[in-house]
């Protein structure tokens, strides 16, 4: 064996592939040139670090919840649909839905009154049933919105005195969307089923942040919040929500 | 040759052919987790992880009616998964593909572990270090690598999987390992090495 022979099989011997002739002839060859055997040696160790990589496993929850969010991808897109869509349209929509939301955090937050309460009182005397899940995600969506907003605002500079009772929170709101997504089953809930999912892992990262002040955790969780957009799905299924109780007060009282 | 289908691997799949909805979810439940893994292994990440191993399952189904069980099924799902993870990357419509965007942004950080704080910084280092130099390799490199390192599947099974040859396979990977061994480098004196060197 050469040199250009020991490197063409020297894969094959660190994974221990080579048959007893052939590990044989190429364990002469090692033992008689440094280069190669230092070749191998490098190789060797490279994958021994590579050994150590870990796999996390991401959690009884996020298992357990695995085969719901498969099932809500399963329903067909209409590929005629699909084509219609071009770039500028996406572009246009995506202004409208920045327009929308800075208009609805404006309201929500800077207006008169509790928005909780405003959207209780809007329909008394329809008989709304207030424990809709509808009513009960319009609730999740906007508690889970002012936690990731308060973990937003924090950064390096400012002291986390808050930590103890975010996760509590975040414990509570996790549960509240186990039983959510159980009611959110319908095919006409499924973007808020999805977001409630997200949020639920989101959530779950929260609830183990440590108890000490991890800004590097944090900035994770954070990070997670940015990529998955997740306050801009919120204040889309705001919206949503809203319109949808406006029809409905529609159709309860036509005169209003 | 891929070694045949066992006889409950095959009643399943017969079943999931007959679009039977207990059999598609015992299907996903049998093998999510070697999906999902090899996912992560490839993105990087838990969100594209997630992502891409659903679009297998998705992609599964729709071609499961002209699957002949010519090879184990897990196979078909690597093959699958690999493919399906090459196109993303052509269209780079993943996240980490962010430069310099360290890759463990996922639930390495979920995890609540009872190490000391010491360890565990050790042990996120390693794990940034490993990351980023499996991030160094080229999209085909990195498939065959997990493949072989993290999958255990022997080259002429890579071979079979991504439709190349046992030689191309042999060479992606002595180059992946070449180039991991540049990344990991400055690790060469890293104490917890000694034992390995």
């Amino acid at each position: 064996m050469n040199c250009k022979q020991f490197e063409s099989v020297v894969v094959d011997a660190l994974y221990q592939e080579l048959d007893p002739a052939q590990q044989e002839v190429f364990d002469i060859h090692r033992a008689g040139c440094p280069d190669c055997a230092s070749i191998y040696e490098k190789m060797s160790v490279t994958l021994d670090v590579m050994s150590r990589r870990e796999h996390q496993d991401p959690g009884e929850q996020f298992w357990k919840g695995y085969y719901q969010r498969l099932e809500t991808k399963m329903e067909p897109v209409k590929p005629e649909v699909r084509n219609m869509v071009q770039p500028w349209m996406l572009q246009v929509a995506a202004t409208v839905v920045l327009l929308l939301t800075g208009f609805l955090i404006g309201r929500n937050y800077f207006g008169p009154g509790d928005p909780g309460v405003e959207f209780v009182k809007k329909a008394p005397s329809q008989q709304v049933p207030v424990q809709t899940a509808d009513y009960r995600a319009q609730q999740f969506l906007d508690r889970s919105q002012v936690l990731l907003l308060g973990l937003i605002d924090l950064n390096s500079g400012t002291p986390d005195s808050s930590s103890n009772s975010r996760k509590q929170l975040s414990n509570d709101l996790i549960l509240q969307a186990d039983s959510l997504q159980e009611e959110l089953k319908d095919p006409q809930h499924r973007r808020l089923r999805e977001l409630v999912s997200e949020l639920e892992i989101i959530l779950l990262q929260i609830a183990n942040l440590e108890e000490k002040n991890d800004l590097r955790e944090i900035e994770m969780v954070k990070g997670g919040v940015d990529r998955k957009g997740i306050l801009l799905k919120i204040n889309i299924e705001q919206m949503r929500m809203s319109d949808r109780t406006h029809e409905e007060d529609k159709k309860a009282n036509p005169h209003l | 040759m891929m070694p045949l289908m066992v006889d409950e691997e095959q009643e399943l799949l017969q079943r999931v052919q007959k679009d039977e909805t207990p059999a598609l979810q015992e299907f996903v439940e049998r093998y999510k987790k070697q999906i999902y893994f090899l996912a992560l292994d490839l993105t990087g990440n838990h969100y594209d992880a997630e992502d891409l191993s659903q679009d297998v399952f998705l992609k599964a189904f729709n071609a499961v009616k002209k699957f002949r069980g010519d090879s184990k099924l897990s196979s078909w799902l690597h093959r699958i998964t690999v493919n399906t993870y090459l196109d993303e990357r052509r269209k780079k419509s993943f996240r980490i593909m962010k430069i310099n965007e360290p890759m463990d942004q996922n639930f390495h950080e979920l995890a609540i572990t009872d190490s000391t704080p010491q360890t565990d910084l050790e042990r996120k280092r390693l794990q940034q270090e490993i990351d980023q130099a499996l991030n160094s390799l080229s999209p085909q490199q990195k498939s065959v690598f997990v493949l072989r390192h993290y999958k255990d599947l022997k080259l002429r099974e890579i071979a079979d999987v991504l439709q190349l040859s046992e030689g191309t396979v042999k060479s992606v990977l002595f180059r992946a390992i070449r180039k991991l061994q540049e990344a990991l480098s400055s690790y060469r004196f890293h104490p917890g090495l000694e034992e390995a060197q």
